[in-house]
């Protein structure tokens, strides 16, 4: 192994390292909400079997809860939730009468640090829809395909979307990156030798 | 070729446990004087302690107009120590800072506080707040102000934005008879963003937000 080599091994090295770390900044975010069902701002016809909250790290189980609120503020139904993963779900409240809700979440993301925040939907059943043109108002989820939820109301959303990306597959493009470029030169150096 | 593949694999490794997730953010955790409060004499100093060690970026104490009254900050481990040039006059005062915790998170908060007497509230208002939680705002002026929410709230937090300052203010939500209070200190006029989170005693949160505008 002369220098030529060790220096082409060091930057090599410096490569991956730099690339890794681009990945490796988003990991140091707060854990946040990445999709919800129904989804942030969305007008719902038909009720889901439960309100379902998806954030992008895993959640640890210590008094995570989420509390369905309606439109003047009152609270329907506040429940105590165990994650699974990165998901906590509300089973849908049987009979919630048509209305615009608000679902807001606590939970304790794996550092430890918790997180609160909302979405809000409309409840717009069909069959309370009446007559009028259903066609536009009802049945829209395409048009709040916002990913953040509550981006408007929580601050911690206010941060951009890359947050929280997974430090592991920065670290093992880096590797692989930096794997593969030694290999060519490798093979470069032997076809000129 | 088997020593070349060496260094960019123990490298690689090296990387592997670098990285130790300390995801831990630093918070503010107290300050003197504390955020909202109201004191006779001017501070020769405003200590901040946060709930971990912190590098800072970036500090600055703001008088009622926004300007900035020079100072000097320094770290010591979790603490930032802002002195200001020459004494802090009577009336009300605002320190920024942005700093960084150890996992690289950079953190913008502030704190408010009057100097002297509380100034004049002017008229309370109604905060607009959705999803509506009746809101009422002591006064329409900066200066000493208490939130009061028609929600039995045990605890939370009022968190308010302004155009006219980085970071957010942040005021503690106790309960109040039958409905809950935050008090605090808003410094400017103009428009400030409030974001309420309401927590009953068990434990069912209510989140609104609305907008409350303060008159010079």
């Amino acid at each position: 192994m002369n220098s030529r080599s060790i220096k082409r091994a060091f930057a090599i090295v410096a490569i991956s390292t730099a690339l890794w770390s681009v990945g490796a900044t988003s990991a140091s975010a707060h854990s946040g909400l990445e999709t919800s069902n129904p989804a942030d701002g969305a007008v719902i016809s038909e009720a889901p079997a439960s309100i379902t909250l998806t954030f992008d790290e895993e959640l640890l189980a210590d008094a995570d809860s989420i509390s369905l609120n309606a439109a003047d503020g009152t609270n329907v139904v506040s429940a105590k939730v165990q994650p699974t993963g990165n998901t906590v779900e509300l089973p849908w409240p049987a009979d919630l009468p048509a209305g615009d809700y608000q679902a807001a979440y606590r939970v304790v993301s794996a550092d430890g640090h918790p997180v609160t925040g909302a979405i809000s939907f409309t409840y717009a059943p069909a069959d309370a829809a009446a007559s009028a043109a259903p066609a536009s108002a009802a049945a829209s989820p395409a048009a709040s395909s916002q990913p953040s939820g509550a981006a408007a109301t929580t601050s911690e959303n206010a941060e951009p979307e890359s947050t929280g990306g997974n430090p592991w597959l920065g670290l093992g493009i880096g590797v692989v990156i930096g794997l593969v470029l030694v290999v060519l030169f490798a093979a470069m150096r032997r076809k000129r030798a | 070729m088997r020593k070349a593949l060496v260094a960019p694999v123990l490298g690689s490794l090296l990387l592997l446990v670098s990285p130790a997730p300390a995801y831990a953010h630093a918070d503010l955790i107290r300050s003197t004087p504390s955020n909202g409060s109201v004191v006779a004499k001017a501070p020769s100093t405003l200590r901040i302690t946060f709930s971990e060690a912190v590098t800072l970026d970036d500090s600055s104490i703001l008088d009622a107009s926004g300007t900035v009254e020079p100072s000097r900050g320094a770290i010591n481990g979790a603490v930032l120590t802002l002195t200001p040039a020459s004494p802090l006059r009577p009336g009300v005062k605002t320190a920024t800072f942005t700093v960084t915790s150890d996992d690289g998170h950079q953190i913008d908060s502030a704190i408010a506080f009057v100097i002297g007497k509380p100034t004049s509230a002017g008229t309370p208002q109604t905060v607009v707040t959705s999803p509506s939680v009746a809101t009422r705002l002591s006064g329409s002026h900066p200066g000493a102000l208490t939130a009061t929410f028609a929600s039995k709230a045990a605890s939370g937090e009022v968190v308010w934005t302004s155009p006219s300052m980085t970071g957010s203010l942040t005021w503690p939500v106790h309960a109040k008879g039958k409905s809950s209070q935050a008090t605090g200190v808003l410094p400017f006029a103009g428009s400030w963003t409030m974001k309420a989170t309401l927590i009953s005693t068990k434990g069912a949160l209510v989140i609104t937000t609305g907008t409350a505008t303060l008159t010079p």
